[in-house]
């Protein structure tokens, strides 16, 4: 249960313009910003945020590889929700299901490159508490990204890192899409719903 | 040693503009801005962000407060660029500097109100890796808080879970104000600049 209410859509329905990229996206306005909603500026600024963190460059990493990191950073931060959310929005990315899954063992999948596989350990590192990144893990990352490319790889893990303590701390309560494909993909992987399980009617 | 060099004022050519407000409240560009600077809408984005933490309505919890809270919240992450930023900025908006070196024992010192307490206690559980908020912990913030206002507390702990992931990742130097502050308020706690040492 979310330990502080959602906002219903008619509650929402001020920042339906702010919130319509992500609605397109996800099929859903998901349950985080109903909570972020009871500060309009926040919903808002938040969202401001996201668009930056995502924003495609042509010097950018590709999308679909920075939802990866967010995965493996949600991983290592343990945030359910936000597993199952970034899993969700790798596959939207293009990632197949196969590789979603196989994140629990990127190091040795051959489903992963050895740029992805650099990213993917520094994410996890980055995540953890303490922090574990090593002046290594920079070297193995120069090795296949600029410097604006790890701007771009920390600023996800960073994002993240307010997302994975928003909806941990909350318990924000999975929406049915990201339930049904983190309980085809990653359930085998030991991934379950715990405390974010939505026991309140959907509005 | 920095892993990602901080952008000059001349290198972050347009991009210091937005920051003017930042600079006339700390004095200085904090190194992590400058970093951000890289990709100059991530820089814009966190900017818009961080003001709408802090704006204050009549319902907000007073900024001094909201410092503390990710004070608590670098310290149970371990972040020492961070402490040191949210301890100078808690003493700027009028948190004395004996109760910022007193956090390190909140819940014995008389410092504390109960309702700071239940604060800061939650900051620590909400940025423990893994997460430790129980139930009970929502509990005692509402018999002191609005929801708005934990909305508000979570938010500012969110924000800090961004900053501490990024500057203890980057070993972000730390600037000359904060190192100051931080070594005569709490270096006696414990706290040192080490990774974060400026060249």
């Amino acid at each position: 249960m979310s330990r502080v209410r959602m906002m219903s859509d008619e509650e929402l329905e001020t920042y339906s313009d702010i919130m319509a990229p992500t609605k397109e996206r996800l099929g859903f306005v998901p349950n985080s910003q109903r909570i972020m909603a009871h500060k309009p500026e926040l919903v808002v600024a938040y969202n401001e945020l996201g668009k930056a963190v995502m924003l495609q460059t042509d010097k950018s990493i590709p999308p679909d590889l920075k939802y990866m990191i967010a995965n493996a950073s949600s991983l290592a931060a343990g945030c359910n929700y936000c597993q199952a959310h970034t899993a969700g929005a790798s596959n939207l990315r293009g990632v197949e299901g196969d590789k979603v899954a196989a994140i629990f063992m990127f190091e040795t999948s051959d489903l992963f490159t050895e740029d992805e596989r650099a990213a993917l350990r520094f994410a996890q590192a980055a995540s953890s508490v303490p922090n574990m990144v090593t002046e290594e893990d920079f070297e193995g990352l120069r090795k296949h990204f600029t410097e604006y490319q790890i701007v771009e790889i920390v600023s996800v893990v960073s994002m993240f890192g307010f997302l994975n303590r928003w909806n941990d701390t909350l318990a924000t309560p999975l929406e049915a899409e990201p339930i049904e494909f983190a309980e085809q993909y990653l359930a085998d992987n030991g991934w379950d719903v715990g405390k974010h399980v939505n026991t309140e009617a959907a509005e | 040693m920095t892993r990602i060099e901080p952008l000059t004022d001349e290198e972050m050519g347009d991009s210091i503009e937005l920051l003017r407000p930042t600079i006339e409240r700390l004095g200085f560009l904090p190194n992590s801005q400058r970093i951000m600077a890289r990709k100059p809408e991530l820089l814009a984005g966190i900017n818009e962000l961080y003001k709408a933490i802090m704006h204050r309505t009549e319902e907000s919890l007073s900024p001094g407060l909201l410092y503390l809270v990710g004070n608590a919240s670098s310290l149970a992450a371990g972040c020492m660029y961070c402490v040191a930023h949210s301890a100078g900025a808690a003493n700027h908006s009028g948190e004395e500097s004996a109760k910022i070196a007193a956090i390190w024992d909140f819940e014995s010192s008389d410092l504390f109100t109960e309702a700071e307490r239940a604060a800061l206690r939650f900051a620590q559980a909400a940025s423990s890796v893994p997460n430790m908020v129980t139930d009970k912990d929502f509990d005692a913030l509402k018999e002191h808080y609005s929801e708005y206002q934990i909305v508000e507390l979570l938010s500012i702990i969110g924000l800090y879970g961004f900053f501490n992931r990024w500057n203890d990742t980057l070993s972000t130097p730390l600037e000359k104000g904060p190192t100051a502050f931080a070594e005569k308020a709490i270096g006696d706690q414990g706290w040192t600049a080490g990774k974060h040492v400026a060249k």
